[in-house]
């Protein structure tokens, strides 16, 4: 087959997976940052509630219908972006970065700093989210920061897991011994060779976090512990819940909340998965995925 | 079975513990505030049991001293007072543990074996219908919050069909002793959904894990064998495939309890189902800070027990682990 060399973007959104997550991530960071101009009422402000429309279904002048305080669902999500996209790229970053650096140190040293690691690894994996959560909310109260550090404290484990073992099994391969055997330096097979080989990997768990990290900010806020001053799709579930929306039949108050939440989380994972055969050539065409 | 392999899973698991103790502990002190105040200043706590809660947590002592006697009470089994219900924490918690397990545990293992039985297919006829079903449905479900799911379902279930109640547990007015078959059945009316929407949630995963663990075994030579030997199809899944399909499953099914207490969380507030999830929201809500300790101290405890059981099984079935 002859070679061709097709730009990485051109794959990314010649997948339809792949423009619907960019398409969406794109319009929602368009969303966050330019909630003033776009929304049609600034939910923030108690004077612009319409307490005459509460609890109205979609009409003309509210497209997504309001709340029992007489919000615009639809400005209310539009400002909504910003916490959940602050939450998913903050934790998209952070969590692959100090897995990779974990994972790589585990590697490159091995011997006692290996086992330390392996060891602090196995004992983080299997600390639960949710309760530590709730726990630490109790205490510092409700803010979307405590996701962020939290699955950062706990995320990396499973990162750094997955790069020690694609650097060791790297470090044997042909090619590398190939570049050793012409004398490369010992920083250039790293620069060159391990690190990038951890690419796919990263990208694949970056954006399973940042999917996983929306989910948990929706899910605390939803509980109540999100931020008290910050308007977040999460807390939007939670007022509905508590306002009875589920008596009143306020399907809009419930369905587009969620439904954004779960297209912002789906959006990521299908990026992931894009990313991770944009960064694998050998994943394209290879016949059947599984 | 291997020593080693027992000593360091034993090891991690006591390690694991031994965080979560610490991390507790930590958080009562280096948290904002003075934190003796979060033992008594309560309103709800009257002056002689704050003297006795002094005394019996050394507030008044070093940190290092208060540290050996959380200790020496947590190995008593003394979590604790709580501010909102004035009883020992332990027995507060033990009372709602059941109320969890009944809406999680049969929906678990329901949502494992359709699993099974899915993946099995799904891998089988791979690149047919049941497959690409499960391939794309699957990883969109992973996105689907679960109390946003809960909350579709009470929509349309509850609210617009009439067939089951919006939330509770009980018709109130009921009770076990005057009337225990009314009972049971208004419960049974009433935990439905919660555990619909728990198996709804886990179904995706486990048929995934299994799917894939088949599609693994499938290209194996002693199926190729098997084949060769002419096995039925039957007792070529059955025999040859499950057995060793499954085992990943295992150790699945011990991480997805943490996912399970984690989803019963949001599904008891969805449903107002008052377990253990819920105990620990209100807790938080009220700032009952013995209670929320010991609610997250159990069930992380209760997570890490979980696979360090579920590893030991998995060791004890499959010697590829144990000497891997």
């Amino acid at each position: 087959m002859a070679r061709e060399r097709v730009p990485r973007w051109l794959v990314l959104l010649s997948r339809p997976s792949g423009l619907f997550a960019v398409a969406f991530l794109g319009l929602c960071v368009a969303l966050a940052l330019l909630a003033e101009s776009v929304a049609p009422y600034d939910p923030y402000d108690p004077g612009q509630r319409a307490l005459e429309a509460a609890l109205s279904g979609p009409c003309p002048a509210h497209p997504l219908g309001t709340d029992a305080f007489g919000t615009d669902l639809l400005s209310a999500l539009i400002y909504g972006t910003r916490v959940a996209l602050i939450v998913g790229l903050t934790t998209g970053v952070t969590v692959p970065l100090l897995g990779a650096l974990l994972g790589g140190v585990a590697a490159f040293f091995g011997g006692g700093v290996d086992r330390g690691v392996m060891f602090l690894v196995d004992v983080v994996m299997v600390l639960p989210g949710l309760p530590l959560m709730i726990l630490v909310a109790s205490y510092v109260g409700g803010s979307y920061w405590i996701v962020v550090v939290l699955f950062t404290f706990l995320g990396w484990a499973g990162v750094c897991r997955m790069v020690r073992g694609r650097i060791l099994s790297e470090k044997e391969a042909l090619y590398v011994e190939a570049a050793r055997s012409f004398g490369a330096p010992r920083w250039r097979l790293i620069v060159r060779h391990l690190i990038p080989s951890t690419y796919p990997l990263l990208a694949l768990t970056a954006a399973r976090t940042a999917a996983g990290s929306v989910l948990a900010e929706a899910g605390l806020s939803f509980l109540g512990f999100g931020d008290p001053q910050a308007i977040s799709w999460g807390k939007i579930l939670s007022e509905a819940q508590s306002q009875g929306a589920l008596l009143f039949g306020a399907w809009w108050w419930v369905l587009f909340p969620g439904l954004v939440v779960f297209l912002l989380s789906f959006s990521f994972i299908s990026l992931g998965y894009v990313l991770e055969e944009v960064f694998n050539p050998r994943l394209r065409r290879g016949g059947h995925r599984g | 079975m291997n020593r080693a392999y027992f000593a360091r899973r034993l090891a991690t698991a006591l390690l694991a513990v031994w965080v979560a103790v610490l991390l507790n502990f930590l958080l009562i002190h280096l948290m904002p505030g003075d934190p003796a105040h979060r033992f008594y200043a309560d309103p709800r706590v009257p002056p002689e049991v704050k003297q006795e809660i002094i005394r019996n947590f050394g507030l008044d002592r070093p940190l290092w001293y208060q540290f050996v006697l959380y200790l020496r009470n947590l190995f008593r089994g003394d979590l604790g007072v709580s501010y909102s219900f004035q009883r020992p924490v332990l027995q507060v918690i033990a009372e709602r543990i059941p109320w969890t397990l009944a809406i999680t545990v049969i929906p678990t293992l329901l949502s494992m074996l359709l699993g099974i039985y899915l993946g099995l297919w799904a891998a089988w006829r791979r690149g047919g219908v049941v497959d690409f079903l499960l391939r794309s449905l699957g990883i969109a479900a992973s996105s689907v919050p679960s109390f946003w799911l809960a909350m579709l379902l009470v929509m349309l279930f509850a609210f617009w069909w009439r067939l089951f109640p919006l939330m509770g547990m009980v018709k109130p007015g009921l009770s076990f002793a005057e009337s225990p078959w009314a009972f049971l059945g208004s419960l049974a009316h009433h935990a439905f959904l919660p555990m619909f929407t728990l198996f709804l949630i886990s179904l995706p995963g486990y048929a995934l894990a299994m799917r894939n663990a088949v599609i693994c075994v499938l290209g194996e030579y002693y199926i190729l064998a098997a084949q060769g030997k002419g096995v039925s199809v039957r007792r070529l899944l059955l025999r040859h495939v499950l057995k060793n399909a499954v085992l990943p499953l295992i150790s699945m099914f011990s991480l997805s309890l943490v996912g399970v207490l984690g989803g019963a969380v949001l599904v008891e507030q969805v449903f107002s189902w008052y377990g253990m999830g819920l105990l620990m929201i209100r807790a938080a809500q009220a700032r009952d800070f013995p209670l929320v300790q010991a609610a997250a101290l159990i069930s992380i405890v209760l997570t890490i027990e979980a696979n360090f059981v579920a590893d030991l099984v998995q060791a004890w079935i499959d010697p590829r682990v144990r000497y891997g």
